[in-house]
């Protein structure tokens, strides 16, 4: 047996272990933890921090969050929102405008946000659901769902049209900086913050997937009628994918909020946002629990470090970009996080052919 | 006379309360009970306004109905369209109406390229990546626009004047658009319902699978649809850049009311997509003179989430492409 | 004669009742006032030449959709008009004559999507289905991708998902199509096992040595229509059954 072999060997062997699941996720936040220090390192004179800034780890996070929590619905339940902006706006929405007009604490606020972008998933969920929309028609509907809600926004006096809101003070709602007021006076604590509910998220996914909601959840993506024939309540079901999934977006629409000064219908319910949200998922994989992740940290970084590297040619990083979103779903159509079993099937049919060969001489 | 400007802009907000959707309604009916001229106006307004978006939404339906493609990079092509005429008329000194084939010309090629390179590659991918690989294209293209031309307004010099035909006013740019618009349609009709290769189109619109086993060249059918379509696209924008500014982002908000029209008028149906642009058009030309701000884009958004829940082949039926 | 109440009186407690359905598709008669019971532990044969609404009527009793009139009742409850879930849950599970494997699932979690009908539990659920797997002889394969599996296994696997809802009756489309001769003799073998479960059977099969064989009853349609009812050697001999097969345009009966 080949050390790679036995390497491997001794990986499944750990990978059976019910606590394999805790040991990798401890190591996967551990390092998450750790990276704002990693990047400082100093490494023969260059510091990875200079390209890559705690601002864009932050934006990282964000991202993995978000695309986490799409996944739920449109990689679990096989749904492909297109309009996730509508719950990741809402959520910075009523954040803000609870905080503004009734001075609720942010952590209330982002609660109730959650509440509403739910509902507002449920009726979207009923309507295309019960109306059977599929393929192209739904992803078009819930994209017509999100820009409404743009063109909703900017043209209420109420929610301040298109001028957006200016985040407060802490003192301005009765509070000094800190944990209770979602707000820090320095970046550090926003990272850590917005890695708990990274944490949150994946851990909520991670129990989705494990217990008999996640099957369902699977069966319905893989084949409804199937599922149903034994006994899927499909509909039930993929209501609650979106409910879910609504929420959790929503929560980082707040977080959102209460980390950037400002909100804008064209920042937060951008047509663009749409895509943001749930390309990380693409990229890592959808329908699995560390693709989300994965998929921030290759696609958010490329578009932030773009940005501040070509500032004197405005829209090269957009190029790059653009061309990065190309490249990755015609080369890696089903996610970044497959390219280990491909690697290995891939492996083995080179293997096999060698063997055949050796018979065959 | 209302002031009618395509683009989506933000109108000053009006007070709240439900008089902002009850003053506008009696309004309305006052002008029809008055028989007030400014309606006429409206509804000339309207139907240039409804002739330009269909005409945005030709290419759009034709590579949905016959590739079942969304292409989010169609509203750049529109871009490309309008620099092109521009380009044409500035740097050579060649009338705007001659870029207009060149821009036809331009965007097919354009558009084959595209397709050869992002969408053929992932045609039988999940849909969403198609949807994905578009949008990076529409990234692509917009950003070399903004860095060749900057992002600053552009203006085709051409003043073309008004017509006033009893009393209404109408910009002959806009006249000229729907004229364009209409003689396109026409064509296109015509090359795909009396020519063999248009047949073949068709064919491929109504069954993929059905036109690989009759032997029709699919793959090449494909290239022909995206470059027709993105073709299309260029006349659209050429047109558009006849009568009014643009810059290199203009595409977006033509881009989702041409979704919207597609939508409407029935997958790949050019009729239609006629009809479903004058509706929008309608509703944007009366909505944005009685309603505050840009409500009238809330009222298609409703239209729009209506027809594909309840009507999803469009309002007047099946495709005919 | 009329076939529907030739074997009325036989005995056993009546798990599914068929009846009058009737089934329209804009403008086409798919069924027309088909009645039929199924007991206990039976082991029903629904033939019928291509086109008669064999699994129109699979469809229609599993809620795929609503029948357009008459009743279909299990165990003395109506079910026509529930959606297919809730009919399962009732205790009716099928089998599609397409196999429709969930493709990216294990061949385990297939089957446990099944076995969760009776429990929230995972493990639990994973016992059930594994022991339903053991039944098709599957286990061996249950961490493999339900999509790499041979179309025999993928029957297979498809009527372990089924049963592991441990339904009271269970409707299977041409489940014995495209096995090996020595794959439906593992089929005829499980179906009898089945049975003697107590689970009655209700097979649409177009091999009719097969179905002749393992039958104790044999319901005929045509054109929508049932024509015929009985054990099997009546069915063989019943002038309209070979009429309805001979003029009907298949003839592998």
């Amino acid at each position: 047996m080949s050390t790679i072999e036995s390497v491997r060997e001794s990986y499944r062997d750990f990978d059976d272990q019910t606590y394999a699941p805790f040991v990798k996720g401890v190591a996967l936040f551990g390092f998450l933890a750790a990276l704002p220090y990693i990047i400082e390192i100093d490494v023969a004179g260059m510091e990875l921090a200079a390209t890559l800034s705690l601002k864009v780890l932050i934006l990282t996070v964000i991202y993995a969050y978000t695309a986490q929590a799409w996944n739920i619905m449109s990689g679990y339940t096989g749904q492909f929102s297109f309009g996730h902006a509508a719950f990741f706006g809402i959520g910075a929405y009523a954040t803000q405008k609870l905080l503004a007009d009734l001075a609720l604490n942010p952590w209330v606020g982002m609660l109730v946000a959650g509440v509403i972008a739910a509902g507002y998933g449920l009726i979207i969920g009923f309507l295309t659901f019960r109306f059977k929309l599929k393929g192209h028609y739904f992803a078009l509907a819930t994209l017509a769902f999100a820009e409404l809600l743009r063109f909703v926004v900017v043209n209420m006096s109420e929610l301040q049209g298109a001028n957006g809101y200016f985040k407060p003070f802490p003192r301005d709602y009765g509070a000094e900086y800190g944990l209770l007021a979602f707000q820090f006076q320095s970046d550090l604590p926003y990272y850590y913050l917005i890695l708990g509910f990274l944490l949150v998220v994946t851990l909520i996914s991670w129990l989705i997937k494990n217990s008999w909601i996640g099957l369902y959840f699977f069966a319905i993506r893989e084949d409804e009628s199937a599922a149903a024939s034994v006994g899927v309540p499909a509909f039930r079901y993929k209501m609650l994918g979106v409910a879910v999934s609504a929420f959790f977006t929503a929560l980082g629409g707040a977080y959102w909020s209460m980390y950037f000064n400002t909100i804008r219908p064209d920042t937060v319910f951008a047509l663009f946002k749409n895509v943001e949200l749930l390309l990380p998922a693409v990229v890592g994989g959808p329908g699995t629990l560390i693709g989300p992740i994965v998929g921030s940290f290759i696609v958010t970084p490329v578009s932030e470090v773009a940005r501040t590297t070509f500032t004197n040619i405005n829209g090269l990083d957009r190029i790059i970009y653009g061309a990065f979103l190309v490249a990755i779903v015609i080369y890696s159509p089903r996610g970044v996080v497959s390219w280990p079993s491909r690697a290995r099937a891939l492996w083995n049919r080179v293997r096999s052919t060698d063997s055949n060969e050796e018979v065959n001489n | 006379m209302p002031q009618i400007d395509i683009s989506v802009v933000t109108f000053p907000l009006q007070g709240g309360g439900l008089d902002r959707f009850t003053d506008p309604l009696v309004q309305f009916l006052t002008d029809i009970a008055n028989l007030d001229a400014v309606l006429l106006q409206l509804l000339a307004f309207g139907l240039l306004l409804g002739g330009v978006y269909a005409l945005t939404a030709l290419g759009l339906t034709m590579i949905f109905g016959v590739m079942d493609v969304i292409n989010f990079a169609h509203g750049v092509f529109l871009v490309v369209g309008m620099y092109t005429v521009w380009l044409v008329s500035e740097s050579l000194g060649i009338s705007p109406f001659v870029g207009i084939p060149i821009a036809a010309v331009v965007l097919f090629v354009l558009g084959v390229v595209v397709h050869v390179l992002t969408v053929e590659p992932i045609l039988e991918a999940p849909q969403q990546n198609q949807l994905i690989a578009t949008l990076g294209v529409l990234l692509i293209i917009q950003s070399a626009i903004e860095i060749v031309f900057t992002p600053d307004p552009q203006q085709v010099q051409l003043s073309l004047g008004s017509l006033q035909v009893g009393g209404v006013f109408i910009p002959l740019g806009q006249l000229y658009a729907l004229i364009i618009a209409l003689g396109t349609m026409l064509a296109v009709r015509a090359f795909l319902n009396s020519t063999d290769l248009g047949r073949r189109i068709r064919g491929t619109a109504d069954n993929r699978d059905g036109a690989r086993y009759v032997g029709i060249n699919v793959k090449r059918i494909n290239y022909l649809t995206f470059g027709i379509g993105a073709a299309l696209a260029g006349v659209a924008g050429a047109s558009i850049a006849l009568f009014q500014r643009f810059d290199p982002f203009t595409g977006e908000t033509y881009l989702i009311n041409a979704f919207v029209i597609v939508i409407l008028g029935g997958l790949g149906s050019f009729p239609g997509a006629f009809v479903g642009g004058l509706i929008v058009g309608m509703i944007q030309v009366f909505g944005g003179y009685y309603l505050p701000g840009t409500t009238a884009q809330v009222l298609i958004f409703l239209l729009f989430i209506g027809t594909l829940l309840v009507k999803p082949e469009g309002l007047f039926g099946g495709a005919d492409a | 004669m009329s076939e529907t109440n030739q074997h009325a009186d036989r005995e056993g407690e009546t798990i599914l009742s068929v009846r009058d359905v009737g089934k329209r598709f804009s403008g086409l008669q798919a069924l027309d006032g088909v009645d039929m019971d199924v007991k206990r532990g039976e082991i029903i044969g629904l033939i019928g030449p291509n086109g008669a609404g064999k699994t129109t009527l699979f469809n229609c009793i599993s809620g795929t959709f609503p029948p357009t009139s008459g009743t279909v009742t299990l165990e003395g409850e109506e079910i026509s008009g529930l959606p297919s879930h809730k009919i399962a849950r009732r205790g009716l599970a099928r089998t599609f004559q397409i196999t429709r494997p969930l493709e990216e699932l294990t061949v385990v979690e297939n089957a446990m999507v099944g076995a969760h009908i009776h429990t929230r539990r995972r493990s639990e659920a994973e016992k059930i289905a594994m022991e339903q797997l053991e039944f098709v002889g599957l286990a061996d394969r249950a961490t493999e991708e339900a999509g790499e599996l041979t179309i025999g296994a993928q029957k297979r696997l498809e009527l372990a998902r089924s049963i592991a809802t441990k339904p009271k009756i269970l409707l299977l489309d041409e489940i014995m199509a495209g096995l090996t001769p020595s794959e439906s003799k593992q089929m005829l073998d499980l179906f009898r096992q089945l049975r003697e479960r107590g689970t009655s059977l209700l097979i649409i099969e177009h091999d009719m040595k097969a179905i002749m064989n393992i039958s104790d009853y044999v319901k005929v349609l045509n054109q929508g229509k049932g024509i015929g009812f009985g054990r099997p050697q009546e069915i063989v001999s019943n002038e309209r059954v070979i009429e309805a097969y001979i003029g009907g345009s298949d003839v592998d009966a």
